[in-house]
Formats: C-alpha cells, sequence, structure tokens
C-alpha cells in the first residue's frame, strides 16, 4: 500500500500544509499487508542495567511457579514484571534515525521525497519490570529438608531430598547469584555438589567440642593455635563439620608468628541462646534463662540483650516472664504474611523490637516505615514511646 | 516452573533501533474492514523546530518527539526449531529497541476539505 509523491501532496493541500515548513523527507506509515504474527511479538520496558545486560549477548529469564506471579531474572538481579495497558494506542516501526529536531535543510527547495514504512506491530498493553527481593521460601524449604547430620548417618548414595544447584535454579524465582548468595547467607553447605543446611544438634555438638578444647588447653579464647586445634578436633569429627564450624564460630589471626583462631563472642553467645531455648522446645522463664545463658558462654564473654535480636521473643505477659526461641531466618520471605505472623504473637510492637523481623523487607528504616504504614497502625505510649499494632 | 528466555537473535550483533508512535485512542478504519495493508497516516517534521504533523485520514495531529524514560525492547517468540536450549520452555528474541517517540496527545483538528470558495 504504497504513497506517491503526488498522493502525499494532495492530501497536504487538501490539509493546507505549506511544504517548506517541513523537511522534504515525508514518512508514509501504513499497516502491513500480511498478517505478520503480531501476537506473537511483546514490548517490555526495562532499565539501562538489563539492556545493557541483553545487548552483551546474555539471556534474560522470566520464572513463575504456578500460585506465584512471573519475575524477570538477570544473572544477578530480579524484577517483578507486569503487563500495563494504555488508553493510547502503540505503533512501532523502523523510521529514518535521523533525530527530528535537526537543524533546517541547507537546500532551499529540496524535492520532497515519499518513504514508506510499515508498522511492525502495534498494541496498547506493554510490560512494566520493577526491581524486587525475590521470596526464597522455596529455597529455605529445599535446603532443610534432609539436613546433613554427618557422614556416617546417610547412605552414600543419597539422592532424594536433596539438591543441587540447577534444582534450585528451577525452583526458586531468583537469579542465580541471587540464589548462591542465600544459601551462603543462610549457613547451607555445598556437600558433594549438594547444597544442605547443617543440623543444629549435630552443628552444637562440634561448637561444644571447639569450646571444650578451649578449656582444655587453658588458652585465651581469643588466641587459639589453630594448627593443634584442628588436628584434635579432626579426631573427633568429620574435617567437613569442623571446617564449617570454624568458618562461622572463628576468625582467624597471626600471633607472635603462630596462625590462631579467636571466638567470635557474638556468634558464640547467640549459640548458645539458641541452643539453651531449642533444647526444651517451648517456653523459659525470663530470669532463669538469662542466668543460665550469661553462665554457659566462655569466660570473658558477655552476653547481651541485642544477640537475641531476631532469635527469641520475651513475653511479659505472662507470670513469671518468658522467653521463647522466634527466629527470623526461618519466617516467611511473603511480607503480608509474616506481618500477620508477627502480630498474631504479640499485638504490639516498637520499632526496635520489629526491626530484627523485618529488616529484609527494606533497604532502610524509610523503607520498613512504608510497610509498616501499609499493614499497621501507631499509637503513642504513656511513656512517649511509639507502638505499633496491626491495622486489620 | 515456567522459564522463559529473552535474547538477542543469535545472527545480530545489534538489534535495529525502532521508534513508537503514541496516538491517543485506538485505530479504526472508517467502514470497520480490516486494518491489515490499509495506510495510517503522513508524518512531517518540521524544518526548523522539529515538531511533528500526522495527517490521519480527515485529522490533522500535532505531536513531538519525547526520548523515552526507560528504554523497551520488541521481542517476537521463536519458532521451537529456533530455541538455542532446551532448558527454556519458550524463546524470545530482541527484533528492536527503542529509545524514543512521537507523542501525539493533542486534540485532532479536522480537515474541512472541498469548501467552496466565496462567490
Amino acid at each position: 500500500m504504497n504513497r506517491s509523491v503526488a498522493d502525499v501532496k494532495e492530501t497536504a493541500e487538501a490539509a493546507k500544509l505549506s511544504l517548506n515548513n517541513y523537511k522534504p523527507t515525508v514518512e508514509c506509515i501504513h499497516f502491513p499487508d500480511e498478517d505478520n504474527e503480531s501476537s506473537e511479538y511483546k514490548l517490555i520496558e526495562l532499565d539501562d542495567k538489563l539492556l545493557s545486560f541483553v545487548k552483551e549477548g546474555q539471556t534474560l529469564i522470566i520464572r513463575g511457579r504456578k500460585n506465584d506471579s512471573a519475575v524477570l531474572c538477570s544473572d544477578s538481579t530480579t524484577y517483578d514484571i507486569k503487563q500495563t495497558e494504555t488508553s493510547n494506542s502503540m505503533l512501532m516501526l523502523p523510521l529514518s534515525t535521523e533525530s527530528p529536531t535537526g537543524d533546517g535543510d541547507k537546500d532551499d527547495n529540496p524535492q520532497l521525497e515519499v518513504s514508506n514504512c510499515e508498522v511492525r506491530h502495534w498494541s496498547y498493553v506493554y510490560y512494566e519490570v520493577t526491581p524486587r527481593r525475590p521470596n526464597f521460601d522455596r529455597l529455605r524449604e529445599m535446603r532443610s529438608e534432609t539436613p546433613y547430620r554427618g557422614s556416617t548417618t546417610e547412605d552414600s548414595d543419597l539422592i532424594d531430598g536433596i539438591y543441587k544447584l540447577k534444582d534450585y535454579l528451577r525452583e526458586v524465582c531468583a537469579s542465580e547469584t541471587e540464589i548462591l548468595n542465600a544459601l551462603k547467607d543462610h549457613k547451607a553447605v555445598e556437600i558433594n555438589g549438594y547444597w544442605r543446611s547443617i543440623d543444629f544438634d549435630y552443628m552444637s555438638r562440634v561448637v561444644m567440642h571447639l569450646i571444650n578444647h578451649v578449656s582444655e588447653i587453658d588458652c585465651p579464647w581469643s588466641s587459639i593455635p589453630a594448627d593443634h586445634c584442628k588436628e584434635c578436633l579432626y579426631k573427633l569429627e568429620e574435617e567437613l563439620i569442623v571446617n564449617y564450624v570454624l568458618e562461622i564460630f572463628t576468625c582467624k589471626s597471626l600471633i607472635n608468628d603462630i596462625e590462631c583462631y579467636s571466638l567470635i563472642e557474638d556468634v558464640v553467645c547467640r549459640w548458645s541462646a539458641e541452643y539453651l531455648l531449642s533444647a526444651s522446645g517451648g517456653r523459659f522463664n525470663k530470669s532463669e534463662f538469662f542466668t543460665s545463658w550469661s553462665c554457659s558462654v566462655p569466660t570473658g564473654m558477655i552476653t547481651r540483650d541485642d544477640h537475641l535480636d531476631g532469635l527469641a521473643l520475651i513475653d511479659n505477659t505472662t507470670v513469671p516472664n518468658s522467653i521463647f526461641l522466634f527466629k527470623a531466618d526461618e519466617m516467611t520471605d511473603d511480607p503480608v504474611e509474616r506481618f500477620k505472623i508477627l502480630f498474631s504473637l504479640k499485638s504490639h510492637w516498637t520499632m526496635n523490637q520489629l526491626r530484627p523481623y523485618i529488616k529484609t523487607l527494606g533497604e532502610d528504616d524509610k523503607q520498613l516505615l512504608l510497610w509498616l504504614h501499609k499493614v499497621a497502625r501507631s499509637s503513642t505510649q504513656p511513656d512517649g514511646s511509639k507502638m505499633y499494632s496491626s491495622k486489620f | 516452573m515456567v522459564q522463559i528466555g529473552i535474547r538477542l537473535c543469535s545472527t545480530d550483533a545489534k538489534p535495529p533501533q525502532w521508534t513508537l508512535i503514541e496516538l491517543q485512542g485506538k485505530l479504526d478504519s472508517r467502514e470497520g474492514s480490516p486494518l491489515l495493508g490499509q495506510p495510517i497516516g503522513d508524518l512531517y517534521t518540521d524544518r526548523i523546530t522539529g515538531a511533528l504533523t500526522l495527517i490521519v485520514g480527515h485529522h490533522i495531529l500535532m505531536g513531538k518527539e519525547v526520548k523515552l524514560k526507560r528504554p523497551m525492547i520488541l521481542v517476537k517468540r521463536c519458532a521451537d526449531a529456533e530455541k538455542s536450549t532446551d532448558l527454556l520452555d519458550t524463546e524470545y528474541t530482541v527484533k528492536a529497541v527503542i529509545y524514543r517517540k512521537f507523542i501525539f496527545e493533542g486534540r485532532p483538528r479536522p480537515i474541512i476539505s472541498n469548501v467552496p470558495k466565496k462567490l
């Protein structure tokens, strides 16, 4: 359906356009002659980073499980992707690449030229992307399905209930880098290619060997000769779990030219609290717990209230006051569900109490407050402190 | 889990740049005939200001070029035979990148033709 110069001039005259005001090339736009499978096209709005990723030759992947909304992933970032309708028609076509806001043509009376351009796709919908934190609920399920308890406790050819990275990639709606980082953040370990959680009691056994070793050789917990320590521990437990515990619970340094480990006070105190609270699986008398806890850690270590952030909750409504294990790490990544659970446990929270349990939902307090605004109402207590309770 | 890939065409080093033309409302042909094969309009660019004029049927639309805040890509689904890997359920390849749009937001001005000359 091509228009000629004569066709264009005729239309211009009827519209009373002075051709001299315009650049000599007129683009005559038309629909394609044949069905070019318009339904197979999609228009997607990206950001500069995603576009560069694709232009480098990489593949973006849209992932979605049956009950999830879809996400778009690069190798290291995840975005929500959703369809947006506009009331406008959008036509997409190759036009001359010269920007309209060019200088006026030097030639005062150039010949009119007609460029016939075919619209390749037209639509009133497109896809928008928004960066998001992935939901790792499925990852959490997978890594803790069969926690590692030592090679003697399982068949060497076990393959059920344990997962390799490619399995996580198939089931978790996130980018590969984010999946690997989450596994490491959750302290999962790669064993024979399978990423798994370590059973807490199994790990605790080895931590106690380590603490006992320190008192047996009667050295400060901040300077434990490394080689001797490893040698003694390897005699008691598998290398894998010993190395795992040393990695998490110690840091290395050189003291008088000898490589030494130092126990990390914060890590040991938090572990000890979890160990005591999980032993009976229920609620503890608060003051009894605090007494036991401060005695349970190596001499010289001081237990602090903030060691319990995101680990345990104190209930001042029971008589006597009680404390129970409640781990932020094990909570769902679904923000609405998470708030529902938190408010059902305790009706009123201060921001300081909430923060350890919601800090993964936002980059900073400002973003967390946005969430709170959606799901909670605030009230000022007689002592001036602000408390949050559920809106629903 | 469904996995859909979006990538460049394997043969293309660089996808072409296209333009998006945005018009208010929907385009319909007068008698409701199918749009395929039909002309849409003539697009003029003002020599000095760069302002755009589009004649669509019996209307004149005024518009301007706008750089998109975020780039867009137009992708097309690959035939199964053209897929690069079995790990993905579907693949789309980038047909064009769009950095700018011509937007026509003003009220269309009707062209009144065949006005008889005053005697």
